[in-house]
């Protein structure tokens, strides 16, 4: 039987992967499986996974998408071994359940905030790295989705962003104007250190509001829940925090503060990084089908753009649903294609099919002056009026004949 | 004083000829604006602890149907405070409204009126007040006639983190049932928040608006990182396994984490089973069948709504 593969966004930081819940399934599959049995496929594919979201698991032809299911389906599949949550009790399953939620909720907006909204961090290094894994066209869209989403994540923290924001700009201020020596006074710039003081505390404060009950819980124990052997939870932990904790980032709050503040986290998520993100995982190139390509990320595009371009905007009960929106929106796209086709078509017909007209240029001599005139006629109607003879003004009414007198309105 | 003009600046007589055809009248001066003191000037003067417990002058603006504050909003976030405001024995009625009547845009909110507040020596706190959602449990805290023997410590990791999972995967599932579900959307929610607009179009509209901005809440809660797409059925699975946790929390206490009497995350939970177990018959045929019936499956957080219901609601 072949190694299961664990497909994840690329390696990046030392790590791994980018992304925190790849890290957390990696940690958890190298906790709870022998090594032998899986391999690390960094196929940066999302369409692989039938959530649409990596990390993803294929077992022959069996795909599990997201952290949750992994476990589910790792736990229901192989011995009670597999069970990294096997020893807890009823209400430390509970608690897992929980603090699950908790994780996310909380260290995902500081995760995003860190790597990608923090402009000098993405600027610098997480926008760069994505260029690194992603060929020519995919890396302008791929990065700039994650971006979207984690703007959308920190969207609640706009104010410490824009303090964040005016404390990197401020260096740049200076190199401006030559008179800059004599406008940066002391005193102002004193000023500017206490914004930057204020800052770091409230960053400061938004990691000690995740990070206390968290450090309160491990309170000198080994792992999140005690005992001998990692849980769930601290494999979520490990993913989210080494985020923060390993990356060299240019703006490096989440890092000092962590190691200024937390050392109690920083050993633990050190030796869990240690035991369960080491650096000589298995890996394997993906197969040519879960690859990402060109084709394959064309199709995926298109398949989503009705979504992202939020003419379909919903949540369908399976994700079937997904599949059959999109293939709803492109067949009301093909038959308005149709119908306009057809309509074109029958017009083109009749304007070919009926009796050509003629233009007929008038040529007339006003006032010392050659004045042209167009008018358009059927070819009938002129053989009509011509054979009608005395009948001029009845043709006259017909035709829409333009008089060069009237123009000049003499 | 007209005679003090120059001639030039003096009005033209057909003009001054025409204004004198109207009487100049001096209306009197307005009064000030009502305030509560000028309206109820016997609970000023009087000693105030009579008049308070008579009246209720605390009003909580939420989505709900009548005045009565045993009368249960349909709105989870109003419905959490009038159950903790009831918990605390608090007076207050509440007001039928809207999000456009609040300040922060947000239901719900209160009005305190000042002489039920019992520091209102000062004049400075003889205003009403507004208090939105956000400082709600504070001020509830602060004016409670009687202390709470709720003393969970909603600084403690296993609060937060069980509240995250009532505010995420029940919100979320509380969402996808009532609002994306087209069926209950059309049946039950839009008629209940747009009870006061029977026009035509503008109830569509604003149920589709509803919508929207439900899609976009289950987006950004954070159950996924990246470009997840979630689907109904695993948010659905979310909020039973959430369910499952709070019931083995709840095991066979009274309240939860043990408390000698019902908290805040007493009112969090029963604002959702509340309405999930009142909404579980008109959700028949929807995909939001499942959901209520796992809930009926656990028989302590039935219990537990029951006890607040029967308690504070009948």
């Amino acid at each position: 039987m072949s190694p299961i593969e664990l497909h994840v966004w690329n390696r990046a930081f030392g790590l791994p992967s980018l992304d925190p819940e790849c890290l957390a399934a990696i940690a958890f599959l190298s906790s709870a499986i022998p090594q032998d049995l899986w391999v690390l496929v960094e196929s940066n594919n999302s369409s692989v996974s039938p959530n649409g979201s990596l990390p993803a698991l294929k077992n022959g032809s069996q795909w599990v998408g997201g952290f949750d299911a992994i476990v589910l389906y790792i736990t229901s599949q192989g011995s009670e071994d597999y069970d990294i949550d096997g020893n807890l009790s009823q209400s430390q399953r509970a608690q897992a359940v929980a603090y699950r939620s908790f994780i996310r909720k909380t260290f995902l907006p500081i995760v995003s905030l860190s790597l990608y909204v923090t402009s000098k961090n993405w600027v610098n290094v997480t926008r760069p790295l994505y260029s690194t894994f992603l060929k020519f066209p995919i890396q302008y869209e791929i990065p700039h989705t994650h971006h979207a989403r984690a703007t959308a994540l920190t969207a609640h923290l706009t104010s410490l962003i824009r303090d964040i924001a005016a404390e990197e700009s401020r260096p740049l201020q200076p190199v401006s104007t030559a008179f800059a020596s004599i406008t940066t006074t002391a005193d102002k710039s004193k000023s500017q250190e206490k914004e930057t003081i204020a800052t770091r505390v409230r960053l400061r404060n938004l990691l000690a509001d995740s990070l206390d009950p968290i450090q309160e819980k491990l309170a000198r124990q080994n792992y999140f829940f005690g005992g001998t052997s990692p849980t769930t939870i601290d494999c979520l932990l490990v993913g989210y925090l080494s985020l923060l904790l390993y990356p060299d980032l240019s703006s490096p709050w989440a890092k000092e503060i962590l190691q200024q503040e937390f050392s109690s986290i920083v050993s633990y998520i050190d030796r869990l990084r240690h035991a369960y993100l080491p650096s000589n995982l298995p890996y394997k190139a993906p197969d040519a089908n879960d690859e990402l390509t060109f084709g394959s990320w064309a199709k995926r595009t298109i398949e989503n753009s009705p979504q992202s371009w939020g003419l379909r905007d919903d949540i369908p009960l399976n994700q079937e649903g997904y599949k059959a929106q999109s293939t709803s929106f492109w067949v009301a796209v093909q038959g308005i294609i149709g119908l306009v086709a057809t309509a074109g078509s029958v017009l083109a017909y009749k304007a070919l099919t009926t009796e050509g007209k003629v233009d007929v240029e008038l040529k007339e001599e006003v006032a010392g002056k050659e004045v042209y005139s167009t008018v358009r006629g059927g070819v009938g109607d002129a053989v009509e009026s011509g054979g009608g003879g005395g009948s001029t003004g009845a043709a006259e009414g017909r035709l829409p004949i333009f008089r060069a007198e009237d123009m000049l309105g003499i | 004083m007209a005679s003090s003009f120059p001639d030039a600046l003096r009005a033209p007589t057909f003009i001054r000829r025409l204004f004198s055809q109207f009487p100049l009248v001096t209306h009197p001066v307005d009064p000030h604006p009502l305030t509560v003191d000028d309206f109820q000037p016997s609970s000023s003067s009087t000693s105030s602890s009579s008049s308070s417990s008579s009246k209720c002058e605390n009003t909580l603006y939420s989505f709900t149907t009548c005045a009565d504050s045993k009368t249960a909003s349909f709105n989870p976030a109003c419905l959490k405070w009038q159950t903790y405001l009831r918990i605390r024995s608090i007076p207050f009625k509440t007001q039928p409204s809207n999000n456009h009547a609040s300040p922060s845009g947000a239901l719900p909110f209160m009005i305190v009126s000042p002489s039920s507040s019992s520091s209102s020596s000062s004049s400075s706190e003889r205003k009403s007040q507004t208090i939105p959602s956000g400082k709600l449990a504070r001020w509830i805290d602060e004016h409670a006639t009687i202390g709470s023997v709720n003393t969970v410590d909603t600084d403690g990791g296993d609060y937060r983190a069980f509240l995250s999972l009532v505010e995420g995967a029940v919100r979320d599932a509380w969402l996808y049932a009532l609002y994306i579900d087209p069926t209950n959307l059309a049946n039950l929610t839009v008629p209940k928040y747009t009870s006061t607009v029977p026009l035509w179009p503008i109830p569509h509209l604003q149920g589709a608006q509803m919508r929207q901005a439900a899609i976009n809440s289950i987006r950004t809660s954070s159950s996924s990182s990246k470009t997840a797409t979630p689907s109904g059925t695993e948010i659905y699975d979310k909020a039973a396994e959430a369910f499952s946790a709070l019931s083995t929390l709840l095991a066979g206490d009274t309240w939860f984490f043990g408390a000698a009497e019902a908290g805040v995350f007493d009112a969090e939970v029963f604002a959702y089973t509340h309405l999930l177990l009142t909404v579980g018959d008109g959700m028949k045929g929807s995909s939001g069948e499942g959901l209520v019936s796992s809930l009926r499956g656990f028989e302590n957080l039935c219990g537990h709504e029951e006890r607040i219901r029967r308690r504070w609601f009948s």
